[in-house]
């Protein structure tokens, strides 16, 4: 019996693991590939999902493999959703993804620090098909997508709301999607307001739920007074534009706001909107220029400049494109650049900038290309333009760039024989061999400065501590030695230490205070006096040597000590 | 027997896994040369994560984050190259043509960069010349005649010496700011107030806490970033 019960226990935790985790399995970072597979003339968003940290500004874009896909952040978005007291940040990274040949790719998964733990997002397979040819029908399946917020608190207004607000009621959510049908990558806007008659006692709780595929750029909230069947509503306004990037029939779905007023205590009135549907229609065929990279606004212009006019074979320079207008570049992978034959062109970085102008966007980018030039000549580019479609008038629009001339030269032998052998400019050439495996320290620590200054300072201190004295501008040291002299002008040097004065009254007073005795002082005279007159040549008794006087030094000193 | 046999797999698997880690550096030699910097890249990732650390590596991560556009990552790649051959010209051109797209003011806001000698070389020439001066005055001791010039050059010398390796010391602890729209906080908490760190700026790494890290900037602002926001040299 007791088996049994020991038995049942171990089955029953042995259930209970999985369900713990999975209830504990929610992942802090997630990643969404709105399409697996898409035209030539489509484009794909990845939304990487980062919750419980509102701290990470900003994510690299992830990679593919193998080349052929353009992956460009397109912004973040951040939401908070509060349930039963507990709040949840959520961070969305939008990244836009252009395909630039056909093919199966992987978009690999990108490392992410979320407080600390590192996360790697899961990697994605795309398969990029033949153009889709802008068919005409409209019919594709709107994808629900809760983990794509639009950032924003509310959103849209305007004369036609769809829930006119009720004789008598304090709140009212209303939302609007204007215009209802716009071309791919075209503006529209949702707004979502809230009228409130009376007073909240706290913000009202909101988890905006917009479907997938579309870009968006949040507006700034507004605040108004409005008149309504008699009452006067506070009127708090969000609005976010979103740009479409493929065609079909989208659903909004309904908004859901929480409220609570009078009182904290007072129960919680959930307000909701209607779904909104929006109908993307896709971009005409008919007079679709062949530059025509995927543009949609009222006006762009574009200009185009390079670093050098005049280069070598096999020199690089660089094409500066720059585009601005009323539209959503950051949709634009590149605008139509084509070289001429001889020169090889290959896109590189650039910088982009979008801003709100009132209700409507401009952006600004630049692409940057990098244009080898293999063959002397002068070469044209007067082939770079951006074609684009203008909503309002319902056809597409050609801006051109003026024309740049470039003169080529024939470059020396060594440029042309590495062009030759295929090789790259030094400044794209990789390292071949791994090179040293141990990293160096560079940080030379307190301890090293002082130790070798230490030994400097002890070095200096030595040497001026023997005789005769070194001086350095007339200081030397009281440690100095006194040993024994050992020539006639360290002789000098040890009779002017041990009585300095210049006089003989002077000296016989030092000589006194050391407590030597008068006839000490009287011989300490006489060789003083000896050895002067030997070291300036003129000694009275050639008898007299340098080693007599060193002698009798000696003598002196050690019967001044033994006294 | 089988344990025999275990055995073999095992190390036949060892070796199996260090063979294929040694061909992925050619690879990533030939992914640059063949300009595929987004699969050299990940290349790179591969070898940094299995812990094969070299010059070579660091240098070609550089140049593939370069190609990507990258400049912060890139930067950071070639300042760790350095710490490997601090005096290897191509990658100090490199570094200064990725500077320059960055930002070319941007070296007035950096700190000490990676010098042109290890540390050990430093302490050497700073061995050599207090032993020297030592020797001097031993030999003094020992009734050796010698001149103020014989010690005034070598010390001269140290204290040159000294002064600029002093001047010239990096911080024990570099980073470069890889992320956009990283600032400075007040405190190690999560907020948006602080001012703005530019993206491949290198700084000095001062303290830890949890997952911020405190940094002090070259013009001499301190603050607190997200471990994520920097790499650290």
């Amino acid at each position: 019996m007791v088996e049994r019960t020991l038995w049942f226990i171990l089955c029953l935790c042995l259930t209970a693991l999985p369900l713990g985790a999975q209830v504990g399995s929610v992942e802090p970072v997630e990643s969404h590939l709105s399409h697996k597979q898409i035209g030539l003339d489509e484009t794909a968003t990845l939304t990487i999902t980062i919750r419980g940290s509102s701290d990470l500004m900003d994510l690299p874009a992830p990679t593919c493999r193998p080349q052929g896909l353009q992956i460009v952040s397109v912004g973040r978005s951040f939401s908070m959703t509060s349930i039963n007291g507990v709040s949840q940040t959520s961070t969305d990274f939008n990244f836009l993804v252009t395909p630039l040949q056909k093919g199966r790719f992987v978009i690999d998964g990108i490392n992410v620090s979320v407080n600390g733990t590192s996360y790697t997002t899961q990697s994605h397979r795309l398969e990029v098909t033949d153009a889709l040819g802008y068919r005409s029908q409209r019919s594709r399946t709107p994808q629900a997508n809760p983990g794509y917020s639009p950032g924003g608190l509310f959103y849209p207004r305007r004369p036609s709301f769809q829930q006119p607000a009720p004789q008598g009621d304090d709140f009212v959510l209303e939302a609007e999607l204007q215009p209802k049908t716009v071309y791919k990558h075209e503006a529209t806007t949702y707004s979502l307001r809230l009228l409130a008659a009376r007073n909240l006692s706290q913000d009202p709780r909101y988890s905006p739920n917009t479907p997938t595929g579309f870009v968006s750029m949040s507006l700034p909230q507004t605040n108004s007074m409005e008149e309504r069947n008699g009452r006067n509503y506070a009127v708090t306004e969000a609005k976010t534009l979103f740009f479409p990037l493929t065609e079909g029939d989208y659903t909004f779905p309904a908004q859901e706001i929480a409220l609570q007023s009078g009182g904290y205590f007072s129960p919680v009135q959930r307000l909701t909107t209607l779904p909104q549907v929006l109908t993307v229609l896709p971009l005409p065929s008919e007079g679709r220029p062949t530059s025509f990279t995927g543009a949609v606004g009222e006006s762009f212009e574009i200009s185009a400049s390079v670093n050098k006019t005049s280069v070598k074979v096999g020199q690089t320079i660089e094409l500066r494109v720059d585009v601005e207008g009323d539209g959503n570049l950051e949709l634009v992978p590149y605008p139509s650049v084509t070289p001429p034959t001889g020169v090889e062109k290959r896109q590189r970085d650039g910088t982009s900038n979008t801003e709100l102008r009132g209700e409507q966007i401009h952006s600004q980018r630049t692409y940057i290309f990098s244009l080898k030039m293999k063959e002397p000549g002068t070469f044209h580019l007067d082939d770079i333009a951006l074609s684009y479609f203008r909503p309002s008038r319902e056809r597409y629009e050609t801006v051109k760039a003026p024309g740049i001339t470039i003169t080529v030269d024939q470059g020396q032998q060594s440029e042309e024989s590495s062009i030759a052998t295929g090789e790259l400019p030094e400044a794209d050439r990789p390292a071949p061999t791994q090179g040293p495996l141990v990293k160096s320290k560079f940080h030379i620590p307190l301890s090293s400065f002082l130790a070798s200054l230490l030994a400097g300072l002890l070095g200096i201190a030595l040497c001026l501590s023997g005789r005769p004295r070194l001086s350095i501008g007339g200081w030397s040291p009281p440690w100095a030695s006194k040993s024994r002299p050992k020539n006639l002008q360290q002789l000098e040097a040890a009779l002017r230490d041990l009585a300095p004065g210049t006089d003989s009254i002077t000296r016989l007073a030092e000589l006194s205070d050391q407590g030597w005795s008068e006839s000490d002082v009287e011989r300490f005279e006489t060789l003083k006096s000896a050895v002067s007159q030997l070291s300036y040549g003129s000694t009275p008794d050639s008898n007299v040597t340098v080693e007599q006087l060193l002698s009798d030094f000696e003598n002196l000193k050690s019967g001044e000590k033994n006294s | 027997m089988s344990h025999r046999f275990y055995h073999l797999a095992f190390f036949l698997l060892l070796s199996i896994t260090g063979a294929l880690a040694q061909q992925d550096f050619p690879e990533l030699v030939s992914a640059l040369e063949s300009q595929d910097g987004s699969y050299a890249l990940k290349l790179a990732q591969k070898l940094e994560s299995q812990e094969e650390l070299s010059f070579g590596l660091f240098y070609n991560k550089g140049l593939a984050l370069r190609d990507q556009g990258d400049l912060p990552q890139a930067r950071a790649a070639f300042e760790r190259a350095l710490t490997y051959s601090p005096r290897d010209l191509a990658t100090r051109r490199r570094l200064r043509e990725v500077k320059e797209r960055l930002n070319p003011q941007i070296a007035e806001n950096d700190v000490v960069g990676t010098p042109l000698w290890s540390r050990h070389e430093a302490e050497s020439a700073l061995l050599l010349l207090s032993l020297g001066l030592l020797a001097l005055g031993l030999a003094r001791l020992a009734g050796r005649e010698i001149t103020g010039k014989q010690i005034i050059a070598p010390a001269g010398a140290l204290l040159l010496v000294a002064g600029v390796l002093w001047a010239m010391n990096p911080a024990p602890d570099r980073a470069v700011v890889t992320t956009t729209n990283s600032k400075l906080l007040a405190k190690p908490e999560g907020s948006s107030q602080g001012q703005a760190l530019q993206p491949g700026l290198m700084v000095n790494v001062l303290e830890r806490k949890t997952h911020f890290l405190k940094l002090e900037t070259g013009d001499g602002r301190t603050g607190w970033v997200r471990e994520a926001e920097i790499t650290r040299i």
